[in-house]
């Protein structure tokens, strides 16, 4: 009679008892949770980065709500896509189905002539990329983790800190960042855009001011979106910061050392359309990217 | 000479020679004075001497003066005559041009759609109407008569896949009528400027006059957006012009003689419908057939990332020979922008003026497809947004083949009528009328009179003149 080796039952949760840490707030988790049950990210981000033995480096795309966080990361995200190793400088891979949610849902639709979604203020909902981004000029391709987060739920972090741990735990992480400012509505004369862009600067002020280490010497790319309908704004980037939002400017200049502006648009022209019971809403007309890759490319080069 | 002008330079050349030359002249007569004395004291006294020797200094005098008076003459018609041979383009005053360099000038510009509108053509000599011809035929695509469907997508966003939703077909009969083929260059459009289009009032709408102050170019000389000192970029001459408004665009076609093309007829250009049934048309996606070809079109596939020449991408053209109309820029047409799915156009910025066919950064393929419609404000001036004119039929005069239908020609009747084209009259009654051309011609006087496009679309005249002058009428 032989013998039949039968694995104990208890050895199967031996995996589910060992604490997977977090990759955005190192926080415990299961091995079978989806997001980890303190800020929401996804596990999976912490599981690739395990079993690719490489520590995937995180960029912000951070902005008041409705600036075009989803529509440029969808944008940007399909643009690197597209481009092929031959003729271009930068190619993206997304790492995982999850990542490419964001883009799916940007991209579609757009190419039906709508913005996409406002982004939920729940961060269970946010859509996370992780992708690799190989480049000419690197030999070794770079792992890249950016969220789309809600622009309300930033807000809210930065005028309540910890409300979203999340928000901090990613921006305590964060390589740099790459702040969106809504260029159309500064010319319309809005000084919201300014005053929450210096609320976000001096937050991630406090979060780390080492001269060397910290955000004072951390690159920001701050990219003026929606440019289409101020051609100004692609003009000279600068000089539109500097008349539109002064304080923003003088920010900049005084508290961080690494900064550039850019310009974006990715709506050739919007119309805006009232809609019974929604009022008015802005619809894009064409797809027409303009300069979407500069500031992400600016970025990766100063990280 | 001219013989309209002769006069006047006689007048002008003889009293500026008499100015110049006065101490000449003072010599001149007095000596001709004292000869005359001479003359007649010999003819009182009976004296043959005296009045031999007073005889010959008068016609000495006499012939002097006439020699001088012809010489300068000579040089004046010399000169005018260089000053025509040697000036390419159209900027003389007119009273320093002949008509038949007018017409000329006037051909070469591409202006060929003015000489041919039939109150002209019946006066110009059938060299100048064949010259005119084969401008038009050479620059120009006949694009036969016949329906379209034209798909309205709503641009509340539905796919336009899901046609029950979001997208009406309307069919719309468009008669047969001449379209660029290419794009309206920057050399083209420098010719304009050249000429004072932005001065000419009578080419722009009444209410749009304040505006075009600030149509002018980074230097604030009038001209596109991006030019510099009031011309085009070096190397540039062959790229579609860009930042140009709806209303430049417009008035480029009003002072060409052309117009801009409805919505239907750029989609029966890039389409080339074809009836397959009672019921049914079969319409092309792009201008080669229904799927997108990266080297056929300057898209954002195509990698360029910017505008080129309209002599690249060759293979996209139309069956007429259109070229571009798919990619490199987007094109102003006549037509305002219209959302079927809107019970009203509750668009927050306005009229908005339709555009067509794409641009070199067109990210999705199927927004540069023919039935895409897109929008802009019409005093946008875009980096991307050129235009191109069009021609109708029945509003010019090609001899006979033409007068019978008025609402154009079928398919069949295009490669007949290209060949068979005649002068509107036959040699020995085409007495050139100058004193009517003169009138009729009159975009280099802009004050006199002018064609416009009145509400219900067709052309119509802001002066009775052509009218009165035209043994036809108006068409």
């Amino acid at each position: 009679m032989g013998i039949i080796y039968q694995p104990l039952e208890s050895s199967r949760y031996t995996n589910s008892t060992a604490q997977i840490p977090c990759y955005i707030c190192e926080t415990g988790n299961t091995y079978e949770a989806e997001l980890c049950h303190n800020c929401f990210a996804p596990m999976a981000l912490a599981h690739q980065a395990n079993a690719q033995k490489v520590k995937p480096d995180m960029l912000g795309v951070v902005g008041a709500s409705g600036v075009g966080k989803t529509v440029y990361l969808g944008m940007l995200m399909d643009m690197l896509s597209r481009r092929t190793m031959t003729g271009q400088r930068m190619h993206m891979l997304a790492r995982g189905a999850f990542s490419l949610t964001l883009q799916q849902t940007a991209i579609a639709a757009l190419s039906q002539r709508e913005f996409p979604a406002k982004t939920p203020n729940e961060p269970e909902r946010w859509h996370w990329l992780h992708s690799q981004l190989s480049m000419v000029s690197h030999k070794k391709p770079l792992e890249l983790i950016m969220p789309d987060m809600s622009g309300e739920a930033l807000m809210e972090e930065v005028n309540r800190p910890f409300t979203y741990r999340g928000v901090r735990s990613f921006l305590s992480k964060c390589s740099g960042l790459l702040v969106l400012v809504d260029a159309a509505a500064m010319t319309r004369g809005s000084r919201e855009q300014d005053y929450y862009s210096m609320k976000l600067l001096n937050y991630l002020c406090e979060l780390d001011d080492d001269q060397k280490h910290g955000w004072p010497n951390s690159p920001l790319a701050i990219v003026l979106t929606k440019a289409d309908e101020c051609e100004s704004a692609f003009e000279n980037p600068a000089a539109f910061v500097q008349h539109h939002a002064g304080g923003l400017h003088q920010l900049l200049h005084e508290r961080f050392r690494k900064f550039d502006f850019f310009a974006v648009g990715v709506a050739g022209a919007c119309a805006t359309r009232y809609v019974r019971g929604q009022g008015y809403i802005p619809v894009p007309l064409r797809i027409e990217p303009r300069n979407i890759i500069e500031p992400f490319e600016w970025m990766v080069k100063h990280l | 000479l001219h013989r309209r002008f002769g006069s006047q330079h006689f007048d002008f050349q003889q009293e500026s020679f008499i100015m110049q030359n006065w101490n000449v002249w003072k010599v001149m007569s007095s000596w001709g004075v004292i000869g005359a004395l001479v003359g007649l004291l010999g003819w009182i006294q009976s004296n043959p001497f005296l009045l031999t020797l007073g005889s010959v200094a008068a016609i000495w005098f006499v012939w002097t003066c006439y020699g001088e008076f012809i010489q300068r003459l000579r040089d004046r018609k010399n000169q005018l005559l260089t000053v025509s041979l040697h000036k390419e383009d159209d900027t003389l005053p007119p009273d320093e041009v002949t008509m038949e360099d007018l017409i000329s000038s006037m051909t070469r510009e591409g202006r060929y759609g003015l000489l041919l509108r039939p109150q002209i053509a019946i006066d110009l000599w059938p060299e100048q109407i064949t010259a005119a011809k084969e401008k038009l035929f050479n620059e120009m695509g006949l694009i036969p008569s016949g329906e379209v469907e034209l798909h309205s997508a709503s641009i509340s966003g539905h796919d336009q896949r899901n046609q029950d939703r979001s997208t009406t077909t309307q069919i719309e009969f468009v008669p047969s009528y001449f379209l660029d083929r290419y794009p309206i260059t920057n050399r083209q459009y420098q010719t304009f400027v050249d000429a004072g289009g932005y001065a000419q009032t009578s080419l722009w709408d009444p209410e749009i006059l304040p505006a075009v102050l600030e149509f002018t170019d980074s230097t604030g000389q009038p001209g596109p957006r991006w030019w510099r000192n009031g011309k085009f970029l070096s190397g540039e001459e062959s790229f579609p012009v860009v930042g140009v408004s709806w209303y430049e665009a417009l008035a480029y076609a009003r002072w060409s003689g052309k117009r801009l093309p409805s919505g239907a007829q750029w989609v029966k250009a890039a389409s080339w419908p074809v009836p397959v049934s009672a019921t049914r048309l079969k319409q092309r996606q792009y201008p080669w057939g229904d799927c997108m070809e990266n080297g056929r079109a300057n898209l954002w596939d195509s990698g360029l990332g910017r505008v080129v020449s309209i002599h690249e991408f060759n293979t996209g053209a139309n069956i007429s020979g259109v070229h571009q109309l798919i990619g490199n820029v987007w094109e102003w047409t006549e037509t305002d922008f219209v959302d079927p799915q809107m019970e009203e156009q509750d668009f927050e910025n306005g009229i908005l003026k339709s555009i067509r066919g794409g641009a070199f950064d067109t990210y999705f393929d199927h927004q540069a497809a023919s039935q895409f419609e897109s929008a802009d404000n019409p005093l946008s001036r875009k980096h991307n947004v050129g235009f191109r004119c069009a021609l109708n039929w029945d509003e010019i005069s090609l001899g006979d083949s033409n007068e019978e239908s008025s609402n154009g020609m079928s398919t069949e009747d295009v490669v007949s009528v290209v060949h068979h084209l005649q002068p509107v009259r036959p040699v020995n009654e085409t007495a050139l009328a100058d004193e009517e051309l003169e009138l009729a011609i009159t975009n280099h006087d802009a004050e006199k009179t002018d064609f416009s496009i009145a509400e219900n679309g067709q052309w119509a005249r802001t002066s009775q003149v052509v009218c009165e002058t035209s043994e036809e009428g108006n068409p």
